[in-house]
């Protein structure tokens, strides 16, 4: 596995919201697998037993607080109920690169951190509410001004896989355009695509959807991006298998 | 009476005619270089579309999953 850096940090994406505009200084991803006590009488040392539950958080330091329209202040200030859909690429913003998914993800500790002689930065925590996924990019984060596909530069997964998956799309801006339906698509073949995840149509940014599918997904992976009218729109959608 | 398949749970893209034969005498899509690649077409389905010209291999996949059915001329 290759070592990756900060600068290869390829997006942190909030509920359609990009946030390395903000410059996060820093941003901790930790999973947690809980564990049952199970010493007993007779037992000398400890003993642990996982009980199959995990649980997921995430915290993000440093960010400069910037209150414009679509940035991270705009994203995180209000709503801290609010369930939000995450990704997260520490590899790159590149086709076929590694991201974390999460369909569910409560900012619950929202804090902005004003200092004299500096510039005022704010951090976050997030609880996450199901399940994190891991899963690879198949639309980098970019600007689209037309329909697009990806079936010619599929992504080969190496085998298909029987236990369904999630796709996130997040769309950070959109402008001109009457609509945008973003899919996933899969093939046994790479050859044929079948659609498999479609996410619902988008008029606005910013927009983000996780959708679910169950049972066989196939090796090879793609995109598919149909937009009504001329305009512009900047998305990201990947894939998980589970 | 003539016989067509339908896209019924899912839509389809897939290369026809010379964009089919280039990409199935390659062995798929990313056997091909990328020149080859970028000039390959394909043909979308929605559900509820037309897709008779399906490559046969992928046919006999989708009508076994239920994804295609078979409808007479004139049943739909």
């Amino acid at each position: 596995m290759a070592k990756h850096g900060s600068a290869d940090v390829g997006f942190v994406l909030v509920g359609g919201h990009s946030l390395l505009g903000s410059k996060i200084q820093g941003l901790t991803e930790s999973v947690e697998s809980k564990l049952a006590d199970t010493a007993g009488l007779g037992d000398s040392w400890p003993e642990s037993t996982p009980v199959g539950f995990s649980d997921a958080t995430i915290a993000q330091d440093g960010a400069f607080f910037d209150d414009d329209t679509g940035n991270a202040h705009e994203a995180l200030k209000t709503a801290q109920a609010t369930s939000r859909v995450m990704c997260v690429a520490f590899a790159g913003n590149t086709a076929g690169q590694a991201f974390v998914g999460y369909s569910g993800s409560y900012s619950h500790k929202y804090a902005v951190l004003a200092k004299v002689k500096d510039l005022t930065k704010a951090d976050v925590e997030y609880t996450v509410s199901g399940q994190r996924d891991e899963g690879v990019i198949l639309q980098p984060l970019a600007v689209k001004t037309a329909d697009w596909n990806t079936e010619s530069s599929s992504y080969d997964s190496g085998a298909s896989s029987s236990g369904g998956g999630i796709g996130f799309q997040q769309v950070t801006a959109f402008s001109g355009f009457t609509g945008y339906v973003g899919k996933v698509r899969d093939s046994a073949d790479d050859i044929t695509f079948a659609d498999l995840a479609t996410f619902a149509n988008v008029t606005a940014a910013p927009s983000a959807e996780a959708v679910t599918v169950s049972g066989t997904v196939d090796r090879y992976l793609a995109v598919d991006g149909n937009v009504t009218g001329t305009g512009s729109i900047t998305a990201f959608i990947g894939f998980a298998r589970r | 009476m003539a016989k067509r398949l339908i896209a019924v749970a899912r839509g389809f893209a897939y290369p026809v005619g010379k964009h089919l034969t280039l990409v199935r005498d390659a062995g798929g899509l990313s056997k091909l270089t990328p020149s080859q690649r970028a000039s390959v077409r394909f043909k979308t389905v929605d559900i509820g579309g037309d897709c008779s010209d399906m490559p046969a291999a992928a046919v006999t996949r989708y009508l076994a999953s239920g994804d295609i059915a078979v409808v007479e001329e004139g049943e739909d």
